[in-house]
């Protein structure tokens, strides 16, 4: 399956990117640079997957960090602008900041999963992967490959089954969930059995003879190398600033005004532009195809 | 040269009894095509084995193997790795990666190719194969035939100067197996690679062969050209290794014997259907030697001008057939005016999701009492569906499907593994005779056990048996449920002629006691001699239902060796024992 | 090649660490610093399979088992919070050892959230599982893993660990709000599930405990690898 735009990249590049993204996400903690990041980030992901889809993953996805924003204040009184008691407790102003800066953090981090699982697909992640751990890759990727083949069997094993009577779908809880163990047996002494002539065929190819090598489908280019470089200075730059002490609000000992400086609007543009790149391609390749002329 | 010798290699497995090869001595020239025959358990897969020594079975090894002149333990891995390629039988369990790039690669990588040697070979494998549409796809999507493909592909690009083949098509659909040994042929020809395959039927590889090597019970009891396998086959009277031969040259060997005399050396046995039509024109009519010498064309000829012509003054040729008397239309038991069929399907449609393609497409079928439908079709067509719609196993999505009050079904997949759960067979039949509350569950079980002949069997593990005792252990389980309607998913798949016969003679009793069969297959032979009525699967519905005779008399190439052999001359013979019957009655004749 | 592809990894774990270290003082932020703790608590079991020698067999075995606990939540989808992951991991251990088991469980993990989804929760849950896989090999000759009392409370206990190991990832997001209320909160909230898994792994090591084993232990005879010399702990359970 080949696709232009950000996912056609070399996988290194976009795997940086998103290193980039999670290592800046969990230090800029700002709410109003996170916001951003979270817009950005989830107009990539529709970008990529459709609107549609991301309207029905959102919600899943917002979970989690709702509920950190709303448990710390809940759990955490520190702070000198009491807004208002709950329950006898103290609800602060730092508290709820603080509490939205990592619901927004965690946000954009899940954000960025999603879209990550879309762009990095097993294939590319487990190629970077191999270079690093070659046999851990080569491991999973044997399991990526029994994964489907095990489901059909399964399948296969569960209708042939059904004649015996073994089924998970109906029947009393502890019997549904005996006869799904059972299917699960069949299927392990069945493909244990078979996985020995898959261990013969790699042996008769010569797997343990030699260091392996590794066959690559994908090579680095000029554009990959350009947006590598510009990838990498945003994110020096953005790390310089953060680094500085910019990008992040500080709420303890004292809240400072959630409003950004000069030097904060500075690393909140090196973020965005960090940030659009793949929205540039992605974007790009789509109004491309868009307005070139139908070729028939 | 010899790129291969053994002298005189037994081997014996542990805690074995008996030699799995006894005394065997071979010797494989450069550029050879040589065929391991030989039944189930005759030691070919031990043979082939025993020369690629990275999966060499463990075991008591005497004699010598040579590769090239130098010991076969010599060779180092990478070389051994390299010079000596070996593909599997089973074309799903060879497969290590998940896409086919990375698949074809492995072997490669294994050997720590560099990158460009490896796009190299790469590429010039996938262009040479037709694999370019394939490289990227999910290996899960592809076809048994394309997945046995990508394994051959994978072992050729170490550039192998001998290859192994261990029964390489015994799982594939015929057309798939006839593509990929015609590749092999390709490869031998062309590349003047040494093929050695191991096969238990000589149908299909016997014309490719330059020699083949029949063993049995672990040693060679035949070694020569096909020529001269058949020829001493015949004259030690080997039924069993006859078994193995083409049938068309089975027919000739028989005839040979009724017209009172041994083939003869002269006369080459014929192992394609052209030589065998060719032999039978010239012994049809007492006039044939004149124009069999001619060769393909004028047999050809013979058949569309000559063959009718001589009957002419009292048959109008088109009725030909069906006014011989006695010969042609050996008129099916066709039941047609019996009551209620077992099962009815009617305009019934199945897709496995929503939004899927329609698998089956308005089918109707209906299964009588008594009978032994065979379905045939391609790929994919369905078959194994309709078995499992037939046997309740799954709903369709729209029409109706009627089935007799209290009927019982049994169904057989096509892997008999997938019915075990036990441990042991005992332990299985006795499990299935309490799920079909049995009154009896022991007296049954010992009951199947003995008339499907599984006695002394009962303790091992259902996996440890030969292809045919499971399948029967899986039948013995199935018919535990006390059926009336046994499904049969590929029953005949990868079994040998021996096993074969005997499950049609099982299933020919079971169908005396009563037993409605329904089976679906890929084997025409076997439907053409055992159904009492075939059907063709095709676009999700039955393109065509009859009676065998009449069912794969019109076909051109969906019918049996012997059937296109005598297309035209003997019409409606589909088997060599009917031809031979028919012989034996008549004399030669016609 | 690899001495500097080794180099080149190394500098990059030093630098994560070392930034996850100065993040988590000066900012109290943790996640960085526990994703970085929990692929340091896994990589010398990754490293050391790494550098040993592995058999083909030994490979796909592992695979296979790997891809039976990932399907393994498929023929139970129809059951809320129940999955036999942890089942097949802990049986595995059992039979094949601490390192078996760890690489089992982890890779399921990895695995079928290629599937399901990644997210920060997938380096949890390798832990977690791998851990479950490694602690039955390591106990897995003590007399109370031998009892069913004993194998059977073992999985009842990691059916509780399971679920507090993975509450970690979020919990770590509110440094500010660590407190006894916060922890007891969050537990009480994740304890239907917890308890859901921890019966169901005592259900299916009471029903199907010893039938798995006796299969697996057949296939490592089968396979003729990670046996015992001895009843000592054989190359597939070398770390105690």
């Amino acid at each position: 399956m080949m696709r232009g735009g950000f996912a056609s990249l070399h996988p290194s590049v976009s795997f940086a990117y998103y290193a980039g993204v999670l290592l800046l996400c969990m230090l800029l903690l700002h709410p109003v640079l996170l916001a951003v990041a979270s817009v950005l980030l989830a107009v990539l992901l529709a970008l990529l997957g459709g609107w549609r889809r991301l309207a029905r993953q959102l919600p899943g996805m917002l979970a989690v960090p709702l509920a950190v924003t709303l448990m710390n204040p809940l759990f955490s009184h520190r702070g000198r602008h009491i807004l208002f008691y709950l329950f006898d407790q103290p609800i602060t102003l730092e508290a709820i900041l603080y509490g939205a800066t990592m619901g927004l953090s965690l946000l954009a981090i899940l954000l960025a999963f999603a879209s990550y699982q879309q762009v990095v697909t097993t294939d590319r992640f487990l190629y970077l992967f191999g270079a690093a751990a070659p046999r851990l890759a080569l491991l999973t990727l044997m399991t990526v490959r029994f994964v489907p083949l095990f489901r059909r069997r399964l399948h296969e094993i569960t209708a042939v089954q059904k004649q015996k009577g073994i089924s998970v779908s109906e029947g009393v809880l502890r019997k549904r969930m005996k006869d799904g163990m059972l299917l699960l047996r069949v299927l392990l002494t069945w493909s244990l059995e078979e996985a020995l002539q898959t261990a013969d065929s790699m042996k008769a190819r010569g797997y343990g003879s030699s260091r392996r090598s590794s066959y690559t489908i994908y090579r680095m280019d000029g554009r990959d190398r350009l947006i590598l470089t510009l990838l990498a200075g945003l994110a020096a730059a953005t790390g310089i600033c953060r680094a500085m002490g910019l990008g992040v609000l500080t709420v303890y000992p004292r809240l400072e005004p959630i409003t950004l400086s000069v030097a904060d609007g500075a690393c909140l543009g090196a973020f965005t532009c960090f940030l659009i790149i793949p929205i540039i391609l992605e974007g790009g390749d789509k109004l491309a195809w868009q307005f070139s002329p139908p070729t028939m | 040269m010899a790129i291969l010798t053994a002298d005189n290699v037994s081997f014996r497995y542990p805690e074995e009894q008996r030699n799995a090869l006894t005394d065997v001595s071979l010797t494989i020239r450069e550029g050879e095509f040589v065929v391991v025959c030989g039944a189930s358990g005759s030691g070919k897969s031990t043979l082939l084995r025993l020369l690629k020594q990275a999966v060499r079975p463990v075991g008591a090894l005497s004699g010598q193997l040579l590769f090239r002149g130098r010991p076969l333990e010599e060779l180092n891995e990478r070389e051994a790795a390299a010079r000596i390629g070996l593909v599997f039988q089973n074309p799903e369990s060879q497969i290590v990666m998940d896409r086919v790039w990375h698949e074809l690669a492995f072997a490669m990588e294994n050997l720590g190719f560099e990158p460009s040697l490896m796009r190299r070979r790469l590429a010039e494998m996938a262009h040479a194969f037709g694999l370019e549409p394939l490289l990227g796809q999910s290996v899960h999507a592809l076809s048994g035939g394309q997945k046995q493909l990508v394994n051959l592909a994978s072992v050729l690009l170490l550039q192998p100067d001998l290859l192994l083949l261990d029964e390489p098509v015994a799982q594939l659909d015929p057309v798939a197996a006839r593509d990929l040994l015609q590749l092999v042929h390709r490869l031998n020809r062309e590349c003047a690679m040494t093929v050695l395959i191991s096969e238990h039927r000589l149908e299909d590889v016997s014309p490719l062969a330059d020699r083949i090597v029949y063993l049995k019970d672990g040693r060679i009891a035949y070694d020569g050209t096909p020529q001269e396998i058949c020829r001493r086959m015949d004259e030690a009277g080997d039924e069993e290794a006859m078994r193995s031969l083409p049938s068309v040259t089975r027919l000739y060997l028989q005839a040979c014997r009724l017209e009172g005399g041994m083939s003869s050396a002269d006369e080459p046995a014929p192992f394609t259907v052209r030589a065998g039509r060719e032999w039978l024109l010239t012994r049809l009519r007492p006039d044939g030697e004149r124009e069999a010498g001619g060769g393909a064309v004028s047999a050809a000829r013979a058949d569309e001008a000559s063959a009718p012509k001589a009957r002419e003054e009292s048959h109008p040729p088109r009725d030909l057939e069906l006014e011989q008397p006695g010969w042609s239309v050996r008129l099916p038991r066709t039941d047609a005016g019996s009551p209620a069929p077992l099962v009815e399907c009617r305009e019934i449609t199945y897709q496995y999701e929503r939004g899927g393609q329609e698998v089956l497409r308005k089918l109707s079928l209906a299964v009588r009492e008594g009978e032994l439908l065979a379905v045939l079709g391609g790929n994919g067509a369905g078959k194994s569906t309709l078995l499992q719609l037939l046997g309740g196993l799954r709903k369709p999505l729209r029409g109706k499907l009627r089935t007799q009050p209290g009927l019982r079904a049994g169904y057989l997949p096509q892997n008999p593994l997938l019915l075990f759960s036990g441990e042991t067979v005992r332990e299985e039949l006795a499990e299935a005779a309490r799920n079909a509350r049995q009154p009896e569950p022991g007296a049954a079980v010992a009951d199947v056990l003995a008339s499907l002949g599984l006695e002394g069997l009962e303790e091992r593990h259902p996996y440890e048996l030969s292809g045919g005792q499971q399948q029967r252990a899986a039948i013995a389980s199935v018919l535990l449920g006390r059926p009336s309607l046994l499904l049969l998913d590929e029953p005949t798949k990868g079994l040998d002629p021996l096993a074969k016969e005997q499950l049609a003679e099982l299933l020919e009793e079971l169908r005396e006691q009563g037993m409605t069969i329904v089976l679906v297959t890929h084997d025409v032979e076997f439907a053409a001699r055992r159904a009492s009525r075939c059907a063709m699967l095709f676009e999700g519905a039955i393109a065509a239902e009859d009676a065998p005779a009449a069912f794969f008399r019109d076909n051109y190439f969906f019918t049996t060796a012997v059937g296109r052999m005598t297309r035209g001359l003997l019409p409606g013979m589909l088997t060599y024992e009917e031809v031979i019957g028919r012989w034996a009655q008549d004399g030669p004749s016609f | 090649m690899g001495a500097r592809r080794t180099l080149l990894l190394t500098a990059i774990g030093v630098f994560a660490a070392g930034l996850a270290v100065s993040v988590a003082v000066t900012d109290s932020h943790y996640m960085l610093l526990s994703l970085v703790l929990a692929a340091a608590a896994m990589a010398p079991l990754f490293i050391r399979f790494e550098r040993r020698s592995v058999e083909a067999r030994e490979l796909v075995l592992l695979a296979v088992l790997a891809a039976i606990a990932a399907v393994g939540r498929v023929p139970f989808a129809p059951l809320p919070s129940v999955q036999p992951v942890t089942f097949v991991v802990i049986v595995s251990g059992c039979v094949f050892g601490a390192e078996a088991g760890f690489l089992i469980g982890s890779v399921a993990a990895l695995v079928s959230n290629l599937f399901l989804g990644q997210g920060p929760w997938t380096s949890w849950q390798m832990f977690a599982w791998g851990m479950a896989g490694a602690t039955a090999g390591w106990w897995r000759h003590t007399w109370w893993m031998n009892r069913r009392a004993g194998l059977l409370l073992f999985g009842f206990v990691w059916g509780f660990l399971f679920g507090w190991i993975l509450n970690i990832w979020y919990l770590i997001q509110l440094p500010e709000a660590w407190s006894l209320p916060l922890i007891t909160a969050a537990y009480i909230q994740s304890l239907p599930f917890d308890l859901a898994h921890a019966l169901s792994n005592v259900f299916f090591l009471a029903v199907f405990g010893r039938s798995w084993m006796s299969v697996l232990t057949r296939f490592r005879r089968k396979y003729g690898l990670l046996t015992e010399p001895g009843g000592g702990p054989g190359p597939g359970a070398p770390i105690r």
